[in-house]
């Protein structure tokens, strides 16, 4: 007579427990996957470098290149923060444009493009680069930096991109 | 999980017994969770349980709200939107922390009329009372110090108001107001202030305090139902003593180690309980969360003018109080009698000494609780009734850093002389309220910099000088958002 009663105590408690289980394991779960979620959230997401206009490409000559400032919004979490920075663009053909960030890739200072002798000459240190971008004589320890370009219903885009300065690699900054 | 201590194989059989073998786990969790409740308890003892799960999700959520809140003027604002708009789940975790503080006040504020009711105040029970009394303080100060931290309308102005009232009290006054801004003007010094109370000083106080108010529930044990205490003494007795003379200690323990005997284990046949009240409590907030959200007002703006604040709806009797004290007398109303109030509770355990524990042989304890609980309703239902229609407005306006800007200059320039703006102002000119279904922004734009160009027989005049075209550009934003 008392074994199966003990047993069927036994069971109400074992119930009992998983009802409290299943509360617990219920609004954890509700609760604890927004909070990772809103936790690890920003983290896997990219901060893509944006299009930026340069204008119609009919501004920019074949053969002649052209500093172009922009304007770059760089955000970090809710501070937004705007810098100027400059491309120069070189038209190569009616369609083909390369653009080179406006950095040498020495040690970061503005180069600028020589008429007279076809070459870009950074002061600093007389870093000297063809008009592809190439070292021609100098400290530069690589070529200009190129950064994507593309067309969009007449209006000619860059994507500006930091890039590591001093190394014969290029990775970005 | 049964009564005894589990026998073990052997001490180091597992990692349990590694541990028991050590702290002695199974005695612990014998005491605090095998123990014995007394006969009689029912599901209003599940308040107090509730209220702390509440609180876990408070904490959980206001941690996340703080992974990504600033707490300056300049950002704190913009913090909150970058939440709301950019982080996985942002709004809606802001949102179950705004109707967890609500579900907070109102649990724990059922715990405290519960316990009151039941006389559970009383012998041997004062102490854990009056942890209780200052964990219902310390849930209000959670509720202002935490809507100020958004900083919107809302924030700026309910604080304003509500540091104000404690400048009201004579001599001291001007010293609290400064003390709780952190100098004479409500600003930066003011949020800092306020987050760290918010996010350290009330968490900290509260968990010291939750600790010793569930250390002495567990210690005493839960007070049992008062009809059946008052009985069972009066049973003890017999004819010997009055029901109306003090118990004794003798009396108080020979009755509670009977309810005792008779009870049910905590763990799981009363924690069960607990568990699904509080995961229903839960649910209704989310619930409320979601389908409600919660309002992010715009910007804080010293300047405007045209706010009408509102507090919490758990400040709205203090509000309501305020209309009733005119000038000078304010800090009577405001401090003073809820002061009082405070006061009363703290001695409630002093003054009620009375053995018996129904409602029904404490007239006069019920009375003033009866009294308080009808003021604070009645207060609240007028302050909902007074709340001016502008208020909607306001709740669903959210202006951009622009608009507010444009805002103030609207405020500067001094349009309202001629126009309407915002439910106020001249009839020499059009109303500009509803602007934005009648004129595109860039007809606005122009009009503002150049009326004749687009009405020869205009009479308002230009403002292109002495205003920029951006200052034009934010009065129009600003224009355009007017219904």
């Amino acid at each position: 007579m008392d074994k199966p009663d003990a047993v069927r105590e036994a069971s109400r408690r074992t119930f009992l427990a998983q009802v409290i289980g299943a509360c617990v394991a219920f609004l954890g779960a509700l609760l604890g996957i927004p909070a990772v979620g809103a936790a690890i959230g920003p983290a896997l997401k990219r901060q893509q470098a944006e299009w930026l206009s340069l204008g119609s490409p009919q501004t920019f000559q074949e053969g002649v290149p052209k500093l172009v400032n922009l304007t770059v919004v760089s955000r970090d979490g809710w501070i937004e923060t705007n810098s100027v920075k400059s491309v120069w663009i070189v038209r190569q053909s009616a369609d083909q444009f390369t653009a080179f960030s406006g950095r040498c890739t020495h040690l970061g200072c503005a180069y600028s493009w020589q008429a007279d002798q076809h070459q870009f000459v950074c002061p600093c240190h007389a870093g000297v680069f063809g008009i592809d971008g190439k070292v021609l004589a100098g400290p530069p320890p690589r070529q200009l930096d190129p950064l994507q370009t593309r067309m969009e219903v007449g209006d000619l885009q860059v994507q500006y991109q930091d890039f590591r300065l001093g190394t014969p690699d290029r990775v970005p900054a | 999980m049964s009564d005894a201590i589990p026998p073990q194989p052997h001490p180091h059989a597992n990692l349990y017994g590694w541990f028991q073998d050590r702290l002695n786990v199974a005695a612990i969790w014998q005491a605090l969770f095998i123990r014995k409740i007394p006969f009689g308890v029912n599901l209003l003892y599940t308040l107090g349980f509730a209220s702390l799960a509440v609180f876990v999700v408070q904490v959980l959520t206001g941690t996340i709200l703080a992974l990504y809140y600033s707490p300056s003027p300049d950002h704190a604002y913009d913090s909150i939107e970058y939440l709301i708009t950019e982080v996985p789940f942002g709004q809606v975790i802001r949102a179950i922390h705004h109707w967890g503080a609500s579900a907070m006040v109102v649990i724990v504020v059922l715990h405290m009329l519960v316990t009151f009711g039941m006389g559970a105040y009383k012998y041997p029970r004062e102490v854990t009372w009056w942890v209780g009394i200052l964990l219902f303080a310390i849930t209000f100060a959670f509720g202002f110090t935490g809507y100020l931290l958004p900083w919107d309308e809302k924030a700026y102005w309910a604080t304003t108001v509500g540091t104000n009232m404690a400048g009201t009290v004579p001599v001291v006054g001007g010293f609290v107001e400064g003390v709780l801004r952190g100098g004479s003007q409500l600003g930066a010094l003011t949020l800092t202030r306020f987050y760290a109370t918010h996010v350290l000083i009330l968490p900290l106080a509260l968990m010291a305090l939750v600790a010793v108010h569930l250390f002495l529930v567990v210690w005493q044990g839960v007070s049992v139902p008062p009809g059946l205490w008052d009985k069972a003494i009066a049973r003890l007795r017999g004819s010997a003593r009055s029901p109306r003379a003090l118990e004794t200690e003798a009396e108080y323990h020979a009755v509670y180690e009977d309810f005792k005997a008779r009870g049910r284990r905590f763990f799981p046949d009363l924690i069960v309980e607990d568990a699904v009240v509080s995961t229903i409590v839960i649910l209704i907030v989310i619930a409320f969360a979601i389908l409600f959200g919660t309002p992010l007002e715009g910007q804080a703006d010293p300047t405007n003018t045209g706010y009408v604040p509102r507090p919490e709806w758990y400040f709205l009797f203090v509000f309501e109080l305020l209309k009733y004290f005119p000038g000078a007398l304010e800090w009577l109303g405001v401090v003073v009698l809820p002061g009082l109030f405070f006061v009363f509770l703290f001695l409630l355990p002093l003054l009620d000494r009375g053995p018996r524990r129904s409602p029904r042989y404490r007239p006069i304890s019920m009375v003033v609780g009866a009294v308080s609980v009808i003021a604070v309703a009645f207060l609240t239902w007028r302050a909902v009734q007074t709340t001016p229609p502008t208020l909607a407005d306001n709740r669903a306006e959210r202006l951009t850093a622009t608009e507010v800007v444009g805002r103030q200059l609207i405020s500067a320039q001094g349009c309202t002389s001629c126009h309407v703006v915002n439910g106020e102002g001249g009839t020499v000119g059009p109303s500009l309220d509803g602007i934005a279904l009648r004129r595109a922004s860039a007809f606005v734009h122009s009009y503002i910099e150049d009326p004749k160009g687009l009405n020869p027989n205009a009479t308002m005049p230009a403002f292109l000088p002495p205003l920029t075209h951006e200052q034009v550009e934010d009065m129009t934003q600003y224009l355009l958002t007017l219904r």
